[in-house]
């Protein structure tokens, strides 16, 4: 009788499941076997289809989470509502579709290059299967319950681990793209301590690092072998034997023997290796690799000469100018400046504390007229814009200290004299100044004179004369020189171009 | 740069010690949202690093991301959408398609339907060491040409004047987004501590078509936008109501005293310190602005090289006398002045629109426009101000190679126009980017607006990703998601 019934209710109509029960499990099986099948991820033997349909797992993947949560919701509601979410099985279909589609592109993705296998990759991968095997099962469950109309509760129990695992994989796979801080970066402090971060110790406007307190291995060296070395010397592919993506598996060495000999550069493997000529089999990078830049195996051989400490800073180390140099060239800028890694921003010589109490200080006397020339540099500028009249000789002394560290300064309409002008003779890095419409004089001039770096003069309105520009003839580096409104003769102007073919005299119009 | 606090206002230091802001918090879940709310003011996420923004003295200078070349912006902007065919972008191919239809062209643009191609309606000729094509219409501006870089190959998002103004001015072509020069303002400050940082001219007979959107702050504070004043309608309200100066300046001494008291009495109050501020700046422009806007101590060679003598033709006196003005912000320090052509009112007869007349539109407008602006590039130079202020002329969008049907003018074309630059930091005798043999659309090297704005930022040493502000959960910019600055015009 029972058989019956169960034949008669089933019959034809049980046809679907059972075709989904086959299909379904074949596909499980499938996604399983997946990793095993296909080795290591190679870029270059990944048709390029296969890596475009990769792109496109960040897009399916939201399907199935939005699909899966909707169902989840009707179901929870059904449960405390009178609600009836409609027997259909089109929802969880294209819910379980999607997922393994989702799954299949995430594999093309990861198979495609560019992603190391670590433990999370490894458990993302794994997460994204259980997920769409536990979502193909859970449709094969619904597919026999509708003909059948068993108890719900396995289904919603399935419904539930579904999402479960759902929650699982995706957490694991925005933490590869974000960064694994990312969901609790700005969470509050308790919900942070039970996910076991520290606290947030935000500087907010705070300066960034000053060069003296960097860390050399921490925040040089250690970025440096990471952009250049650790794509193939780390846990998951140590070439050679040899890791470098940490102090003391760099120490350690590999087959080659030790990896640095803490004061001795030259006789250390990676600088060794690094210093061969380009055609040399041992030559490291290898070919296909870039190379490491000049500057970057200063910074190296510098930091292994010096001791190759873990923790010492820049300041316990001896900074020469090269080596100044060769920082100033490293892209740190994710270190000293906040904002995106990779820009352009060059590590500058931050402003030391006495420069900047020296500004801070004169900003009464000469309110918004100091400004550093850029947000990572010690240079100054200075504009007489809003004092006009009221700079006269007696307060311009006052800048006396920090006119060492100027590049730029706007003096025009003021009311200094020749005096004020001998107090720049310190100004060496002094590119453009201006002076237009003061009360200086030719004498004005022999100050300026030696002042080589000199780039932008502007004298116009001013009283100097022929014998006082003349003066300028020394300045090889001047490019502009504004003489409009003065008694510099045309013959004067024409022997000036004469002696300094790249420099432009603007007389007006 | 230990102490950061060192260098801030009461009311900057007291929004910075964040920590002791929350421990004090009665409710800590009320803090955590008013953190949020500050952050999204700008106030504790410094974006704009060197200094901290500090809201009770916004104006103060900022250093930029890196050494800027330019300290100074100038724009003359020409509202209407200035034909590329008729002025800058020579297109011999036109002269013999002349009263031809285009083959597969459009058959209807913006306003109707297109009618045949027309030859441009000016005169080109070469001029300068780099031999630039430069049309009849704007002899003074030609004479330049070699000091200038041109970009040939912009395209805007939006072939109607009001979005595209926006676009042009504000990286959207949405209402309410802030505009260059108040993000140019937020990131570096003001040089002058007597003037408004920013100031938009417009022009004598009225307002473009997106009015104040052009000069607007957005979500940025309210301090960053432009102020508006024109050489013949100068700032209202500023003139003292009786007494004398030094009375006036003792009272004001005495207000800010008090002032300062209250904002420490209220500290975090970042409305009230903005207010302070303004009331402050508004204390002194009442000493500077009558005497910069006072154009009677200019001399009569400087009056006459603008043309603000031209008793004949009263418009373009105005202007000139717009363009002195300009020169005379920038000589006092005011960071950013857009300096308006064309005005909306009439529908677009009195600016660049030229869909019906363009002929006998543009002999009127490139009178006015023309030696006025060429006077103050000149000079700027001779005073020297061209070493660190940089000269940018624009215009929302072009016009296309053929009339409208029925018509003696051209339709809106956002595909290909040209803008350009000179001055601080701009490799001159430039010419970025070409359109197509017909003037149609951009073909080569072409240039969404992004980067236009992207390049002038990177002359103010700003890098267009880095200068943010955060806004409803985006952390905003000029530029969107877009902009590449364009290497090939920086000197």
């Amino acid at each position: 009788m029972t058989t019956e019934t169960d034949q008669k209710k089933c019959g034809s109509s049980c046809l679907r499941p059972l075709a989904i029960t086959i299909f379904g499990l074949l596909i499980i099986s499938i996604l399983i076997a997946m990793p095993f099948l296909v080795g290591e991820p190679n870029a270059e033997k990944i048709p390029d289809i296969v890596r475009f349909f990769g792109r496109f797992h960040p897009v399916v993947l939201h399907l199935p989470i939005g699909i899966f949560s909707l169902i989840m919701i009707q179901e929870l509601l059904a449960m405390f509502t009178r609600y009836k979410p409609q027997p259909t099985i089109i929802p969880i279909f294209i819910g379980a579709a999607s997922a393994v589609v989702a799954v299949l592109f995430g594999f093309f993705l990861y198979i495609g290059g560019g992603y190391e296998m670590g433990e999370l990759l490894q458990d993302h991968l794994w997460g994204g299967i259980f997920f769409a095997s536990a979502a193909v099962l859970t449709l094969i469950v619904k597919s026999w319950l509708l003909p059948l109309k068993f108890s719900t509760v396995l289904y919603r129990a399935m419904i539930f681990g579904s999402v479960g695992i759902m929650s699982y994989a995706s957490h694991d796979g925005a933490s590869i793209t974000h960064g694994k801080d990312y969901l609790f970066e700005y969470a509050p402090d308790s919900l942070r301590k039970i996910q076991g971060y520290e606290p947030k110790n935000v500087k907010v406007g705070a300066p960034v690092k000053p060069l003296e307190e960097q860390i050399v291995y921490e925040d040089m060296v250690q970025p440096i072998l990471n952009k250049r070395c650790v794509e193939c010397h780390k846990e998951s592919k140590s070439k050679g034997k040899f890791r470098m993506d940490s102090y003391e598996l760099l120490v350690k060495g590999g087959n080659e023997g030790d990896g640095i000999v803490p004061g001795k550069a030259l006789d250390s493997n990676i600088v060794y290796r690094c210093e061969l000529p380009e055609v040399d089999d041992e030559h490291m990078p290898p070919e296909s690799k870039t190379d490491i830049e000049d500057h970057e195996l200063a910074v190296i051989k510098w930091w292994i000469d010096s001791g190759a400490d873990p923790v010492k800073t820049v300041a316990q180390l001896d900074l020469t100018e090269e080596i100044r140099a060769a920082i100033s060239k490293l892209d740190l800028s994710v270190d000293l400046v906040a904002g995106k890694s990779g820009s352009a921003t060059p590590l500058a010589d931050l402003p030391s504390d006495e420069l900047l109490k020296a500004v801070s200080a004169l900003a009464k006397d000469f309110p918004g007229g100091l400004t550093f020339e850029s947000q990572v540099s010690s240079r100054l500028t200075f504009t007489a814009i809003s004092l006009r009249n009221n700079l006269d000789d007696q307060l311009f002394s006052k800048l006396k200290s920090v006119i060492p560290s100027m590049v730029a300064m706007d003096l025009s309409s003021t009311a200094i004299t020749d005096d004020s002008v001998k107090l720049l003779a310190t100004a060496k890095d002094l590119r453009v100044l201006r002076l237009s419409e003061t009360k200086i004089s030719d004498a004005a001039l022999d100050t300026l004179a030696s002042l080589k770096n000199l780039e932008a003069i502007n004298l116009y309105g001013t009283r100097v004369t022929d014998a006082g520009v003349e003066k300028l003839k020394s300045l090889t580096h001047l490019k502009r020189l504004y003489l409009w409104q003065t008694d510099v003769s045309e013959g004067m102007i024409t022997k000036l171009k004469e002696a300094l073919p790249e420099l432009e005299i603007i007389t007006g119009v | 740069m230990t102490n950061p606090s060192e260098h801030l206002s009461p009311a900057g230091r007291f929004l910075l010690d964040r920590r002791s802001f929350l421990s004090t918090s009665a409710t800590a879940l009320g803090s955590i949202a008013l953190t949020k709310l500050l952050s999204g003011d700008g106030l504790l996420a410094s974006s704009t690093g060197g200094s901290a923004l500090d809201l009770s003295n916004p104006y103060i200078p900022r250093s930029p991301h890196f050494p800027a070349k330019a300290k100074r912006v100038v724009v003359i902007f020409c509202a209407g959408a200035v034909s590329q065919l008729e002025t800058w972008d020579y297109k011999p191919e036109l002269i013999k398609w002349d009263g031809k239809p285009l083959p597969g062209g459009p058959k209807l643009t913006f306003q109707g339907a297109a009618g045949n191609l027309a030859r441009p309606q000016y005169n080109f000729r070469q001029h300068g060491k780099t031999g630039k094509w430069v049309s009849d219409l704007i002899p003074h501006l030609a004479e330049l040409t070699d000091e200038i870089a041109f970009v040939h190959s912009l395209t805007s998002k939006s072939n109607t004047h009001g979005p595209a103004e926006n676009f042009l001015s504000s990286g959207s072509i949405l209402d309410g987004f802030p505009s260059l020069g108040a993000w140019a303002t937020y990131a570096l400050g003001s040089e002058s501590r007597d003037l408004p940082s920013y100031v938009a001219i417009p022009d004598p007979r009225g307002v473009p078509q997106n009015g104040a959107n052009n000069w607007g702050s957005g979500f940025l504070p309210a301090a960053f936008q432009g102020t508006v004043m024109t050489s013949n309608r100068p700032l209202r309200h500023l003139s003292a109501a009786g007494g004398s100066n030094s009375a006036d300046r003792a009272a004001r001494d005495l207000l800010q005293r008090m002032n300062a008291r209250h904002l420490e009495a209220n500290p975090g109050d970042a409305k009230l310190s903005a207010r302070i501020a303004s009331y402050e700046l508004a204390g002194r422009m009442q000493m500077s602005m009558p005497e910069i806007s006072d154009l009677s101590s200019e001399p009569d060679h400087i009056m006459k090289l603008y043309g603000a003598d031209d008793t004949k033709n009263p418009n373009k006196a105005a202007f000139a006398k717009n363009c002195i003005l300009a020169r005379r912000l920038v000589e006092r320090g005011v960071r950013f002045v857009q300096l308006f052509n064309g005005a909306y009112a009439s529908g677009g007869r009195l600016n660049w629109d030229g869909h019906t007349d363009l002929k006998g539109q543009y002999d009127v407008h490139g009178a006015i426009m023309d030696q006025p602006a060429a006077a103050l590039i000149k000079d700027l130079k001779q005073r020297g101000l061209l070493e660190d202020t940089l000269v940018v002329w624009c215009t929302e969008f072009g016009r296309m190679p053929f009339f409208q049907k029925g018509a003696q003018g051209r339709d809106h074309n956002p595909d290909g126009f040209t803008c350009w630059m000179t001055g601080a930091g701009v490799k001159p005798g430039v010419s970025y980017g070409e359109t197509d043999e017909l003037g149609q659309r951009a073909v080569k090297n072409k240039v969404p607006l992004y980067d236009f704005n992207a390049t002038i930022l990177h002359l103010l040493g700003l890098d267009h990703e880095q200068l943010t502000f955060q806004h409803n959960g985006i952390a905003r910019r000029l530029t969107n998601v877009e902009g590449h600055v364009i290497r090939d015009m920086l000197a």
